[in-house]
């Protein structure tokens, strides 16, 4: 027996190293397979071949479309809008089926190696959000693509030929991740015990890879429309499928977009604790909700504090393909974005904050560090202000003639993107330690070098917090703009030196430490509220942010070789843009409920007739939470 | 406590109402955020009609400046937030002399007019110290080729930048204004479908204007009967796609249009590619020389004269065309039919004012037939503008 599972976590273990390798190191194979190649051909091959039909040379080397505004038709409805709500409904909803498994796994295997059961219980609850939300996603993908070749069919022609054979792979992908899903989700109970539930953790990470596969699949769709690869200047294939999909953007969205569905799905899960919490009816419930909300706001932040530098690296990426194109984005008509993103962001770290604290009531323990918190408060509000600080102003000529300039001599400083980045860094870093000191609150050190320990981490914490200043006043001020962006290397370092250290020494400083006691549900109603607030920024925040990396392509479906010439081939106005993600955010909400109230409808069974008067109101249909 | 959290289990039953208030409340706050920025759309460059019969080289350089911050996309980086130099705080005729004599100018231009051209339509030549891509050792400039996409100037509209770099500062404007031509509808010879044969695209295409190929061109070109032995296929497309990035030895650069890639379909170009590398298209027709004797002259003839003996590689006609040449738009104001028609058969007689002498082939007369001089020389001298 003991045998037996050894082997299986042998495997298992392989199985998950395999597909990691896969993952992070796919920039280095290349995909050469002769089923590939049908639709691509180099240029130098057609140049030297010593007999090449001209029927061959056509079809291979096709230009991308040019299309006439009358080449698109016309519905009575701003198709890009049509478009704009489809695609973006089916990008939640595919973020939400592609994160939740992921955090399911990894709380399966949590409860494997502790014992508990409410681990699986919880990670068997967070699925049957997600099987719903599957259907839907499919729903809004099936969707999606007949408005795009009712609406769009010029570039879906040029799409279909550029990719090919690939978009086949992608059907069939998404066929075996249908079939992996309900088999996982299904066969949990079936496979919940001994070797057994090895197989299950094993259809888990095959599951978990095939979402992955799907999700870079598509990825590249829309990276190629970004900065275009595997093709020439006129848009002709010119590479084979690898080429094509391999462009300078693929792998910052890749690692951008997989860590933000973890913290999205973090927060949607999270908001379903929170619901539950409240409505429950019992104290268990409520306390099982609590701790559920906790796990799903803990997976939230976690994710969360990484990505500004995912983000870092693929608007780094962005700048080093098309200058213009960076700028577009962040110093010209859509750098207002960034200043409604630095709300979302705010919101979303004030009530990530907020619930921690809040949280720190569950234990007595906690008092000892409850003095940080107006401090770290006051760091957190005066950082989000100077992120908000816009960097132009729309002024007046007597407010330029008031001001003395046109920026503010005081906030003007403020604006620009090194002030920004000392802010966002030190946000991080204060936010990381609202989460260290929750996590030390229930617990008292008993290890003999406790001051030594406490004493290094405040020196980690004032070293990284003086040379994150230092770097943003000394480059970001005193030298040329190109070391700007050089000096947030240092800081990003520092602050993933914090969160780092931070981990790892209060793992060895609280090995063997003394556990407080902790009561889950003894918590305010307004900590579930900062719960609700999480998934509602961070969805708007998708919104905005996809919509950012779509219009950077200004009027280009694909970016200097096929240009848009329909009616909506300009950059709308900030405010109908927001307008577009409140109606997108709200009917992602909506839609939300309405899974929430599928899986709870799940869990209800109607009792029969002859026992309905035997059994308190409470526990009839709907009535045990 | 306790009793706080009595009723907070007891408040469950208003938890839907309550929660969807609060995340409506919060949409909105976003929502509003966004409707209180400032509110500007971002169109796409709108192809605009520019009236050249009436253009002053005042309004050319207001078309420059526009071109400047509009289209161009010139000030996204070019100002003083130091992304790139900031163009309108220097005096660019003077700063393009300076760099003319600086060790690490490897380009071609002869003056300011030319840097500044030179400088739009191939950046990397001269990339300022501290301004090149990361990495790069200021070899790479992260600025795009103007007349490329993504910004894609006309000739015209990259010369009215020229324009307003050069009068911005005081200095005199060098660049000529252009003749009566769409501002935006300059080099479009693109015919409704490909060349089928070598020769048709070779016609159409007017390479025989400045090259010798299979027995008859100009000589204004390298002849490209032997090409194959002196270029790969990789340089031959290059050579027709960017003719500037290497000169053939007693030749000079700006004298071949740099716009065939964007005239020729893919397809054609390939063609014309493997041709002159020396192997041959199936299915197509190989060039035969053309002589006065064998051409029949049918339908519209003028037109085929055009395309045949590729006027508009150098001239403007009917709106397009290119400029190495003086605009043939008006000249039937300008010249009367024996002068139209000398210029065909001896062009170096008599030459325009700012156009050099020895550039037009002086071998038409022998390729063209008598019907084909005739119908050209008869509908040249009707171009009279207006």
């Amino acid at each position: 027996m003991k045998e037996s599972r050894y082997y299986s976590r042998l495997i298992w273990s392989m199985l998950l190293l395999i597909t990691a390798a896969g993952f992070f190191w796919s920039g280095t194979i290349s995909i050469t397979g002769e089923w590939f190649s049908g639709a691509v051909a180099s240029v130098e091959k057609v140049s030297t071949d010593t007999v090449v039909t001209e029927e061959d040379a056509e079809l291979k080397l096709v230009p991308a479309p040019r299309p006439t505004r009358a080449d698109y038709p016309d519905i009575g409805v701003s198709s890009r809008s049509i478009v704009w709500v489809v695609a973006q409904m089916h990008l939640f909803f595919g973020a939400l089926v592609l994160a939740v498994p992921l955090f399911v796994l990894v709380i399966e295997l949590l409860g494997v190696y502790t014992g508990d059961s409410r681990y699986d219980d919880m990670a068997h609850e967070f699925m049957k959000i997600s099987i719903t939300a599957y259907s839907i996603t499919a729903l809004f993908g099936g969707t999606l693509a007949l408005a795009l070749f009712l609406l769009y069919p010029d570039l879906m022609t040029y799409l279909m030929r550029v990719f090919g054979a690939q978009m086949m792979v992608y059907a069939i992908l998404f066929f075996l991740e249908s079939m992996v899903l309900y088999i996982y989700y299904y066969g949990w109970d079936a496979l919940r015990y001994g070797n057994a539930k090895w197989v299950h953790l094993s259809l888990g990470l095959l599951l978990n890879a095939v979402g992955a596969t799907l999700m870079v699949t598509a990825n590249s769709w829309a990276t190629f429309m970004m900065a275009p690869s595997g093709v020439n200047e006129v848009g002709a294939v010119i590479g084979n499928i690898w080429e094509v999909m391999k462009g300078p953007l693929w792998n910052p969205i890749n690692l951008h977009r997989f860590i933000a569905n973890i913290a999205f799905g973090g927060a949607v899960v999270g908001a379903y604790a929170a619901y539950k919490c409240l409505a429950a009816r019992t104290a268990e419930a409520r306390a099982h909700y609590d701790w559920m909300g906790y796990t799903s706001n803990f997976i939230a932040i976690l994710a969360f504090l990484p990505l500004p530098f995912a983000g870092y690296w693929l608007m780094a990426e962005i700048y080093a393909y098309s200058q213009q194109m960076g700028i577009t984005a962040m110093g010209g008509i859509l750098a207002w974005l960034f200043i409604i993103q630095a709300v979302l962001i705010g919101t979303i770290l004030l009530a990530g904050n907020y619930y921690l604290w809040s949280g720190m009531s569950r234990t007595e323990g906690s008092k000892r560090y409850q003095g940080f918190i107006k401090y770290i408060a006051m760091v957190l509000v005066i950082c989000f202000l100077i992120w908000v600080t816009p960097n132009t102003l729309i002024l007046t000529s007597g407010e330029i003639a008031a001001l003395g300039g046109s920026k503010h001599p005081l906030l003007g400083a403020l604006g620009i993107m090194p002030a920004k980045n000392i802010a966002v860094n030190l946000m991080l870093i204060f936010t990381f330690m609202s989460f260290q000191i929750y996590r030390r609150s229930d617990k008292v050190a008993t290890v003999s070098w406790e001051k030594a320990g406490n004493a290094l981490m405040v020196a980690i914490y004032v070293v990284a917090i003086v040379n994150i200043i230092f770097a943003g006043v000394y480059y970001g001020y005193f030298t040329n703009t190109v070391y700007k962006v050089g000096s947030s290397v240092m800081q990003v370092v520092s602050t993933l030196t914090v969160i780092i250290s931070g981990v790892v020494l209060d793992a060895f400083l609280y090995r063997g430490a003394k556990t407080l006691p902790s009561h889950w549900g003894q918590v305010s109603n307004r900590a579930q509220y900062a719960l609700f607030a999480l998934p509602i920024a961070f969805t708007w925040l998708m919104a905005l942010m996809g919509y950012v990396r779509s219009s950077v392509r200004t009027h280009w479906h694909v970016y200097t070789v096929m240009k848009d010439t329909s009616p909506d081939n300009f950059i709308p106005t900030i405010g109908y843009a927001g307008n577009m993600m409140t109606i997108v955010t709200v009917m992602f909400v909506l839609f939300v409920l309405f899974i929430f109230w599928i899986a709870n409808l799940s869990g209800s069974k109607q009792l029969p007739p002859y026992a309905i008067n035997k059994v308190p109101a409470t526990e009839r249909v709907g009535g045990a939470a | 406590m306790k009793a706080k959290q009595t009723n907070d289990v007891k408040s469950g039953g208003n938890v839907l109402a309550k929660s969807m208030i609060f995340s409506l409340g919060l949409v909105l706050l976003f929502t509003l955020t966004t409707n209180l920025l400032p509110q500007m759309e971002g169109e796409a460059p709108v192809e605009q009609e520019v009236d050249l019969g009436s253009l002053t080289i005042e309004s050319f350089v207001a078309l420059g400046e526009s071109l400047f911050t509009g289209k161009g996309t010139c000030s996204l980086c070019h100002n003083d937030l130091g992304r790139a130099p900031d163009i309108l705080g220097f005096n660019m005729v003077e700063i393009a002399i300076e760099h003319l004599n600086d060790e690490r100018y490897k380009g071609n231009a002869t003056d300011a007019e030319s840097y500044l051209h030179e400088s739009l339509v191939d950046p990397g030549i001269y990339v300022v110290k501290g301004f090149g891509k990361k990495g790069s050792n200021d070899t790479i400039s992260p600025m795009p080729a103007i007349h490329k996409p993504p910004v894609e100037l006309s000739d015209i509209e990259i010369n009215a930048v020229i324009a307003y770099l050069q009068a911005k500062d005081g200095n005199d404007v060098t660049v000529s204004l252009p003749a009566k031509v769409s501002a935006t509808a300059v080099p479009s010879v693109e015919p409704t479908t490909p060349a089928g044969t070598v020769e048709e695209i070779i016609t159409r295409y007017g390479c025989r204007a400045c090259h010798k190929i299979a027995g008859s061109g100009g000589e204004l070109g390298p002849g490209l009967e032997q090409v194959d032995t002196r270029l790969s296929p990789g340089k031959i497309r290059q050579s027709i796609i960017d003719p500037d990035v290497e000169i053939t030895e007693g030749f000079s650069a700006g004298i071949m249009p740099g716009n065939f890639a964007e005239q020729m379909r893919v397809k054609e170009l390939e063609m014309l590619v493997t041709f002159l590398a020396g192997t041959e298209v199936a299915g197509s027709e190989k060039p035969v020389k053309t002589s006065s004797t064998n051409a029949r002259v049918t339908g519209n003839e003028a037109e085929k004269a055009i395309a045949q003996f590729g006027c508009q590689a150098c001239h403007i006609i009917s709106g397009s065309g290119g400029k190495l040449g003086p605009s043939l738009e008006n000249v039937g104001a300008r010249l009367d039919v024996d002068q139209i028609r000398q210029s065909i058969i001896e062009p170096n007689v008599v030459i325009t004012e700012g156009f050099p002498s020895g550039v037009m082939p002086p071998n038409f007369a022998e390729q063209m037939s008598d019907a084909q001089l005739d119908a050209l020389v008869n509908f040249l001298a009707e171009q009279k503008g207006g």
